[in-house]
């Protein structure tokens, strides 16, 4: 697979996590609002979370533009997820992650301020669409992860990644497990904490 | 008889004892620690349901109700923590409250209650009580536990709203409800009505969505018989209990849906032990039982909706030994959570029965859940189970005696359930009492006021935005070859007459590539989709037949005369598609509609008979892996296998592949308007590439009612209009169709003797064409010695034997084939042996050689259409409202009359063994759909209008004439006296009752 598609830098960026570690505190609740005895722990989550759309874009995107090997029983063949017969959003019939290959890049800060114009675009689409296959604080419970590992569900696609280690699911569970601050969008400017440097524009994708 | 099980007298027994006294001793804080009980680790206040204990339970019982309800809250979870009743003021003893569930805070409850309008009651101003299930809240942001606000969401003073659960992220609620808001208005041939259930029962019960407020409700789910108990599990799916009744399929199995009711499909539970999985809920994803549901698993009927408690595994398990990947054992799944099994059948429970189970989260994995024990009646006396003797044990427990022994017997199993609520503790296996009811009530459905983890919020599906405007969607599958290990599209469906001239197997199979795949062998598909290859030639599977169920209509009277002697509901089929050599078809289908798909062979004939409904949402792009494939796992026609490109493949199509493309894919995205259903399966072979030497294609199929090449081939009958075939109009002209020189070859020339087979269209004492009778009813099985009808009991019923028929309509689990290739009749039309049966051949052998040759006498055209009779169900209408059926509208009947007048004679007459809901592991009683009471009344009522026919003449109907009638059942030997006599008082009060319904007395 080629390298600069697909293979986000691994490096982290402790200020980022620090961000996005307080981010994540400040959605939880907690304590017991009809006083019960402080042993019964109900942490609350609430739902309704944002992805950052820049990271998608930079990073999540090419691994589903991407040509992707699959060998199995020695024998390799080559699918994109955003192939006809998969998730192409005209012709494919893959359920609902619908992706419209080639999607253009958005130019983010041209586009400050214009977020219902960005929603119009491919490649909102795409994210939107693969944002509804996450599960918010289980990412290996995510569809999106979940289907290509084929990990005790189905998938139309079959196999596409060996194991929860390959770079590319690495990228789509950083992405899912860093979701923007409770209360801010996908736009989030939060989202620039997702690289390294912290630019979402030219900085690198983080993993790890 | 069942197997006896003797109450427990340590285990469950003692612990329950032993327990419940602590639990009392322990007072208002609920905690004890000795003798190995639990300590009650965050004693949580809670609600539950308190409803008499008389009430009409169960699973096929959607909306039961009966005065004397209310919505109770405990301020602790201690027998002796003070007790609140929050709708008493609505109420007014008068009324029922049900299915309460708490918003993830832990500060609002969703409940369901139902009062009479006659209440004084109000809520905002306005009279509180419609009469019907309306949804409710009560908040305790402000006023605590006990000083909250009770509001009321939904008001319908026409539709029954149950059952509801909160959305995450505040986006409303999910409930089940009758009103149906959107299938009412779009029922088959463009009608609008409420539908029934498959019982032909009550309105079915679909799950809908609205917003917090009440409003923009939403039906999201299109399931012809009840769909309940939905909760939202922790990815944002909605889970939820699904009534699978198609024919004999007859349970609860537990599916999932996204919110907006997209991607439904089945979790657990279609191919389990057991029969009803009702009231599923996800354990604590923290801690042991990660992955696991909690469940109550019952039969459809008998129990008051209690059973076993069982932890399902299923996260790793798609079903009972159904492993989901190599990493996990083979055997697996399910398993009682009590070490003492509980009953999940219906009669006598030695260990009593558990219901709605609610799993916490707080870290014990405790289990609050209602559980009532074994009791009987001795005399005037309720005894515990554990006081009888072995052989009184034996006695109750023999669910095959009649219901005159058990009428007879000092010892009555029918002590109502008075569940009280207890927290079970499944390590050290305790139990501690939390709320005993009062006499003649029951506690259920307890719910703890613990906030818990907001679910995952989905978001709505992306959905094709020009299909949903049409309110259509795409269904692909992948290959129709990608079976599971039933093997329901393998093999074991074919016969030698399926096989082509040197063919061995009609499908290749190999070892799966996918290393995690669990199957030992597959389809081989590499070789199947090869012109090159035999196995191209032999692969069986030519068409797939779109079916969508025909509701039974509501307010009605006389649909079973109109459906027929069959259990399967009427349907109409919409189309047909081709189906590419390597199994895969991608068509468009109407939304929000109960869809069935049929795998079609060359003759027109199913190989499945598809006992469950799809559905798809508009827009909706849904892919499935095959025919009843393993429910998790990577798909067959995936990677390298769709990929392959053999070189015998036309190079104008194959040139044109695109990465993971079916041959389906390829070609509907070449000729978009092969996605649209065609009327008639007719096929040509596109993909073999003949100028190459050696490679020949497949024959093509023209199966046309009319148009074909040979016109000889041809209807010369009616056809079926709008795909609804009624048997009157198109099956019996072909039995009086002129054939053969000088019409010597026509079927009633020959088949007109009532003591063999009688074809003639004649009218039978019942109503309906006596050839419809002679067809589908199998003759009385003689006693070789006395020449007297041979009768078997069948839970205290004496059911009389029969040959098989010649048109089969069962859908057993093990006999899921196509109903026309399993019918004799379809075997003696095309000179085939296909999968009728030694007993149905040796009943109907063939015919002699003098005769003429009658796998010719009927042409192409004419033996589709009857495979497509038999197919459906072999109804006698597909449509309820053909002007031939009968059917009326109820006018001047109803349900106050029917509950004051004959609902008790009912009860008492018919409603012992013999007219009741048994799923398919009872045996089942011969058409079993035709009258099923459950106690509830409304159910009871409607299913009763379906025997009336006539209210002018009342006598003439079924609903008397089979009562009143020696021997009723058929079965019965030595019977001197009818059920209901023709001159007793309640022969006549029925009349009576009928005779209201006459406009012209």
């Amino acid at each position: 697979m080629p390298d600069t598609m697909t293979r986000p830098r691994a490096r982290r960026h402790g200020a980022a996590l620090t961000v996005l570690g307080a981010a994540l505190l400040a959605g939880c609740g907690g304590g017991n609002p009809l006083d019960n005895p402080p042993e019964v722990g109900n942490e609350l989550v609430t739902g309704a979370r944002k992805l950052s759309f820049a990271y998608f874009q930079r990073c999540v995107m090419p691994i589903l533009d991407a040509q992707l090997p699959v060998t199995l029983n020695g024998v390799t063949t080559v699918n994109s997820c955003a192939s006809a017969g998969c998730h192409d959003d005209s012709t494919g019939t893959g359920g609902a992650l619908r992706v419209r290959g080639g999607a253009a890049e958005v130019d983010l800060a041209a586009a400050a301020g214009v977020a219902d114009a960005v929603r119009e675009t491919d490649m909102y689409r795409n994210f939107y669409s693969s944002q509804g296959e996450v599960v918010f604080g289980n990412a290996l419970a995510s569809r999106l992860i979940a289907k290509p590992l084929v990990l005790n569900v189905l998938h139309g696609g079959g196999i596409v990644f060996d194991d929860v280690e390959d770079i590319n699911v690495r990228t789509m569970r950083y992405w899912i497990e860093h979701p923007m601050p409770e209360g801010q969008d996908e736009f989030s400017a939060a989202g620039n904490a997702l690289f390294t440097p912290p630019d979402a524009v030219t900085g690198a994708c983080n993993v790890d | 008889m069942r197997h006896l099980t003797r109450p427990a007298t340590g285990g469950l027994g003692n612990a329950l004892l032993a327990t419940t006294l602590l639990a009392l001793l322990a007072g208002c804080q609920g905690s004890s620690d000795s003798e190995g009980t639990v300590t009650v680790q965050g004693d949580v206040p809670l609600v539950y349901a308190k409803r008499v204990n008389t009430l009409g339970l169960a699973p096929t019982n959607g909306t039961p109700s009966a005065a004397g309800g209310d919505l109770m809250l405990r301020e602790k979870s201690s027998p002796s923590a003070p007790e609140h009743n929050l709708t008493a003021s609505i109420t007014q003893g008068n009324g029922d409250a049900s299915d309460p569930e708490v918003s993830y805070d832990g500060k609002k409850v969703i409940f369901s209650l139902r009062c009479p309008s006659s209440n004084t009651s109000t809520i905002e101003g306005q009279p509180a009580c419609t009469g019907r299930w309306n949804l409710w809240e009560y908040d305790m942001t402000v006023g605590g536990l006990t000083q909250g606000t009770l509001r009321r969401l939904t008001a319908s003073t026409q539709h029954d709203d149950v059952d509801p659960a909160y959305l995450p992220a505040g986006r409303g609620v999910v409930f089940a409800s009758n009103r149906q808001s959107k299938s009412s208005q779009n029922q088959a041939l463009g009608r609008a009505y409420f539908a029934l259930d498959e019982y032909e029962r009550e309105r079915v019960l679909n799950l809908h969505t609205m917003a917090a407020d009440g409003t923009g409700i939403n039906q999201i789910t299109f399931n012809q018989s009840h769909d309940r108990n939905p909760v939202v599990r922790a990815n944002g799916d909605i889970m939820f209990s699904r009534w699978e009744h198609v024919a004999d399929r007859n349970r609860f199995a537990i599916f999932r849906t996204k919110p907006d009711g997209t991607d439904l499909f089945v979790l657990y539970g279609a191919q389990s032990p057991g029969n009803s999985f009702l009231h599923p809920r996800e354990m604590d994803p923290n801690g042991p039982y990660q992955g696991f549901l909690s469940s109550s698993l019952m039969s459809l009927s008998g129990s008051q909706e209690g059973g076993a408690l069982m932890f399902i595994d299923a996260a790793n398990y798609s079903e009972q030994n159904t492993p989901a990947n190599r990493t996990v054992p083979a055997s697996g799944g399910q398993r009682e959570a009590t070490s003492t099994p509980l009953d999940m059948g219906r009669g006598l429970a030695p260990n009593g029965r558990a219901t709605s189970p609610y799993p916490l989260w707080d870290g014990t994995n405790r289990v609050l859940v209602s559980w009532h024990p074994c009791e009987v009646r001795r005399g005037d006396d309720v005894v515990s189970c554990t006081t009888l003797t072995d052989e009184e044990l034996a006695r109750l427990s023999d669910d095959e005696r009649t219901d005159a022994e058990v009428a007879a017997d000092t010892l009555q199993a029918d002590v109502p359930a008075s569940y009280a609520v207890y927290m079970f503790d499944p390590v050290p296996q305790t139990w501690l009492i939390v709320a005993a009811p009062p006499p003649g009530f029951m506690y259920t459905d307890p719910i703890p006021l613990q906030a818990r983890p907001e679910p995952n919020a989905s978001e709505p599906t992306n959905v094709d935005p020009a299909l949903a405007a049409q309110d259509l969607a795409l269904i692909e599958v992948r290959s129709v070859y990608d079976t599971d290990g039933l093997r329901r599209m393998g093999e074991p469906m074919l016969t030698a007459a399926d096989l082509a001239p040197g063919c061995n197997v009609g499908i290749a199979t190999t070892a799966p590539e996918e290393p995690g795949d669990t199957r030992a062998f597959v389809a081989d598909l590499r070789r199947m989709k090869d012109p090159a290859d035999p196995a191209y030639h032999c692969a069986p599977v030519r068409f797939i037949r779109a079916v969508r169920a025909v509701a039974p209509p509501a307010s009605s009277m006389g649909l079973r005369e109109v459906i027929g002697e069959t259990n399967f509901e009427q349907q109409q089929i919409l189309g047909y598609s081709a189906v590419e050599p390597d199994g895969s078809f991608k068509l468009q289908v109407p939304a929000d509609v109960p869809l069935g798909l049929q795998v079609v062979d060359a003759e027109g004939r199913a190989f499945q008979t598809h006992t469950n409904w799809i559905q798809v949402r508009p827009g909706e792009r849904r892919t499935c892996d095959g025919c009843h494939s393993p429910r998790r796992g990577a798909a067959l026609n995936s990677g390298a296998i769709v990929n392959q490109q053999p070189a015998a493949l036309r190079t104008a199509l194959s040139a044109q592949h695109q990465q993971g493309e079916t041959m389906a894919s390829l070609r509907t995205r070449l000729e978009a308007s092969l996605l649209t259903l065609r009327a008639d399966p007719v096929f040509t072979d596109v993909w073999a590439d003949t100028a190459q030497a050696g490679i020949s294609a497949r024959a093509a199929i023209s199966l046309r009612y009319t148009g074909n090449p040979d016109p000889a081939d041809d209807l010369a009958t009616p056809a079926p209009v709008n795909g609804v075939v009624n048997y009157p109009d198109h099956i019996q002209p072909l039995w009086t169709r002129a054939r053969g020189p000088a019409g010597a070859h026509t079927c009633v020339a020959c088949h007109a003797d009532a003591q063999a087979l009688d074809l003639r269209s004649t009218n039978a004492g019942t109503g309906r064409l006596v050839s419809y009778e002679e067809l589908l009813i199998g003759d009385p099985l003689l006693d070789a010695v006395t020449g007297l009808p041979v009768t078997r009991m069948r839970q205290g019923v004496p059911e009389i034997q029969r040959q098989a028929p010649l048109v089969e309509t069962s859908s057993g689990s093990s006999r899921t084939a196509g109903l026309a290739r399993k019918s004799r009749l379809m075997e003696i039309l095309s000179g085939q042996t296909l999968l009728a049966g030694t007993g149905a051949r040796e009943a109907h052998p063939n015919p002699p050689d003098t005769a003429p040759d009658h796998a010719t006498l009927l042409n192409r055209a004419e033996k589709r259409l009857l495979a497509e009779w038999m197919d459906l169900g072999g109804q006698y209408y597909n449509d309820p409202f053909a002007p031939g059926g009968g059917l009326r509208t109820v006018q001047t009947l109803s349900l106050a009359s029917f509950e004051a007048d004959v609902y008790p004679i009912l009860r008492s007459t018919c409603m012992g063994a013999c007219h009741q809901a048994t799923g398919p592991e009872a045996g089942g009683s011969f058409r079993g759909n035709r009258l099923v009471y459950t106690g509830d009344a409304e159910g009871d009522y409607n299913v009763t209008l379906t025997l009336i026919n006539d209210t002018c003449n009342p006598a003439a109907n079924r609903l008397l004439q089979h009562p009143s009638t020696v021997p009723h059942p058929a079965g019965a030997v030595g019977q001197t006296q009818a059920v209901l006599p023709a001159d007793g008082l309640p022969y006549s009060t029925l009349v009576s009752w009928i005779a209201r319904g006459c406009p012209t007395p």
